[in-house]
Formats: structure tokens, sequence, C-alpha cells
């Protein structure tokens, strides 16, 4: 590590996509950065640490948090990114086992890193938890039920996980982007994206320096009346 | 890790802690010290604030990283209503082994 002075952040799902995006724009601002993803790292950078884990793995999180807790000596900014959005499936045709293992990572993932999370901040009496949704809550289209009802499921989590962190000067808020070009998105083809993108209000997809953009504004030190918050990006909710 | 050592460790947390403000009295520990229950003097954060120092301070007095794991602690008492200090001690005593 470079500089043991400088933030300290925790970002969930960094292989690929917005976590990944995320990781790389922290770190070129100094900031020292913990990941995780089920694969190995794709990250090389002397400020970056990398755990190979399944977040909806209670225990394995556990340890995780902890071996940040040793390295870094601090939690400053928690990012709960990691969760995936399986294709699109009506209600009737979507297997339990599709839906269990999306709740598991989507929803306890985000639960226990929270959890673990916290704890260390409520030592500190300060820290920043944001947690990732989706314009997929806003717009309730028909195959979505599991993933928009997973990440309806986080914002209650974070307001109320607000309410109890708020006295201990930690803020907890949601970020919900529209549409980030992924590997995934990608897959979907462009009749889909094109369909996708026409339900906007800003009929566009985003840039990373828009979504980290938010993350800075809720981590922000001067943010700290900020707290139990939504901002839905490029989508009036 | 004896369970007198884990009653200390308790004592010298929840002491941190009254300085640090964030309880804002000593509580004095006993084997019958309510920890978690109507009659305990923390409230919600102040018993995870709690949980998660002495947390700290287990794994560094035993030389290995222990995880005091709420569910599994309830598990030794379940027939009470509420934890106190002496079935905590126990417990810590029990994953310190």
């Amino acid at each position: 590590m470079v500089n043991d002075n400088s933030p300290a952040m925790v970002i969930t799902g960094t292989s690929r996509g917005i976590g990944n995006g995320m990781a790389h724009f922290f770190l070129g601002k100094g900031f020292r950065v913990a990941g995780c993803s089920r694969a190995e790292s794709t990250i090389t950078h002397e400020n970056y640490i990398h755990a190979r884990l399944n977040v909806g793995a209670e225990e394995q999180v556990r340890t995780w948090v902890r071996s940040i807790k040793n390295d870094f000596g601090r939690i400053d900014i928690l990012v709960c990114n990691a969760g995936y959005a399986p294709a699109n499936l009506l209600m009737a045709m979507t297997p339990g086992d599709v839906l269990e293992d999306l709740f598991r990572t989507n929803i306890a993932g985000s639960y226990y890193v929270c959890r673990e999370v916290s704890k260390v901040m409520v030592l500190q009496k300060s820290g920043r938890i944001i947690t990732t949704s989706s314009m997929a809550v806003g717009l309730h289209e028909e195959g979505t039920s599991a993933y928009a009802a997973s990440k309806s499921a986080i914002v209650e989590m974070t307001k109320i996980m607000a309410k109890e962190l708020a006295p201990l000067g930690i803020t907890c808020n949601v970020i919900a982007p529209s549409m980030y070009m992924t590997d995934a998105v990608q897959k979907l083809g462009d009749k889909v994206i094109d369909r996708a993108l026409d339900k906007l209000t800003i009929k566009r997809k985003l840039t990373i320096e828009e979504i980290c953009n938010v993350v800075t504004f809720f981590a922000d030190p001067v943010s700290s009346c900020i707290t139990g918050q939504v901002i839905y990006m490029g989508l009036v909710c | 890790m004896t369970r007198e050592k884990a009653l200390q460790l308790m004592q010298v947390s929840l002491d941190s802690l009254q300085r640090s403000g964030v309880l804002k009295e000593r509580i004095e520990v006993s084997s019958d010290t309510v920890i978690l229950g109507s009659r305990s003097s923390l409230d919600s954060l102040g018993f995870v604030t709690f949980i998660s120092d002495l947390e700290e301070r287990v794994s560094a007095e035993s030389g290995r990283e222990r995880y005091l794991v709420i569910g599994d602690i309830h598990s030794l008492n379940a027939d009470q209503t509420f934890l106190s200090a002496a079935i905590l001690a126990e417990y810590i005593e029990r994953i310190t082994q």
C-alpha cells in the first residue's frame, strides 16, 4: 500500500462491469480499494487487494471483512455492487433455484457485507455505505419480477440500516443506475437494449464517471446529513 | 481463554465504550449482568458496538481471528429471553479452546 492515510474503500463485484469501473476510478483518485468477486482479480494496482468469494456465503464474507480491517486498519466507504440480473423470465416460468440463487446473491450478499462492514464502522463512529438498486425497480417491466424484487429489497434494507446507524455518524444510501454497458447487458442484444433505453427519461447509457459522481457525493464528508436516500440515474421514479 | 478472562475483557470493552461516549454510564460486569435483554443497560446499537469491540479484544488476546456469532451464542441459552455475561463468557471460553 502506498498511502495508509488515504480513504479505505470496499467494493463488491469488481471483476467486471460497474464494480470494475468503480474500482479503477477510485484507485485513480488515490483511494485504497478492497474488492471481491467469484473470479480472479482483473485489477493490478499497488493500492488494490482482491478476494475471491461468494458474497452469498456468510462465513466467507465475515472472514473477508475481518481481513480488510486487518489490512487497511479501517473501512471508510462500502459500495455494495455485487449482483446480477438473470435473463428475463415471466414469473410463471422462473424456476425456484434461479429465484433462490438470485436472492442469495443480490439480497443476502448485500445484507451480509453491510452487516459485517457496519460492525467495523460502528467502532469508528464513521462510515459511508452505498448499496446498489436498479432502474428495474421503477420500470416494473415484465420478465423482471425476481430481479426487481431483489433490488427493491435493497432499497428497504438500506433505509432501515440508515436509521439504525445514524446515531454513530454512518450514512447509508442507494444508487440506482439505469443502463451501463457491460458484457451481460451486451448479450441481451441491440433490440432489448434499445427497448430498455426507450423507457428511460434520459435515453442513453451511463458512463462510469456519472455513476462514480453519485458515489462520490454520497461518500463526501460534507454529505453527512444525506442518509436513507435513493438516487435513480436516468429515470424519473 | 477462561471464563474469568472473558469477563475481564467484557469489563475492559464496556469501560472503553463508556470513555468514548457510546455508553452513558459505567456498567459493572458480573456473571449475572444482563448483556442483551429488557434489563440490559445496552441499547441495540450499544450491544452491536460492544460485541464488535469485544470480538476484536478476544481475537487479540487469543492470537487468532475469532468471531462472536450471535446466533451461536443464543443456541447455548435457548430457554432464556436474555443473554447474561456468564453465558457470553462460557461461549467465549468454548470458541477459544
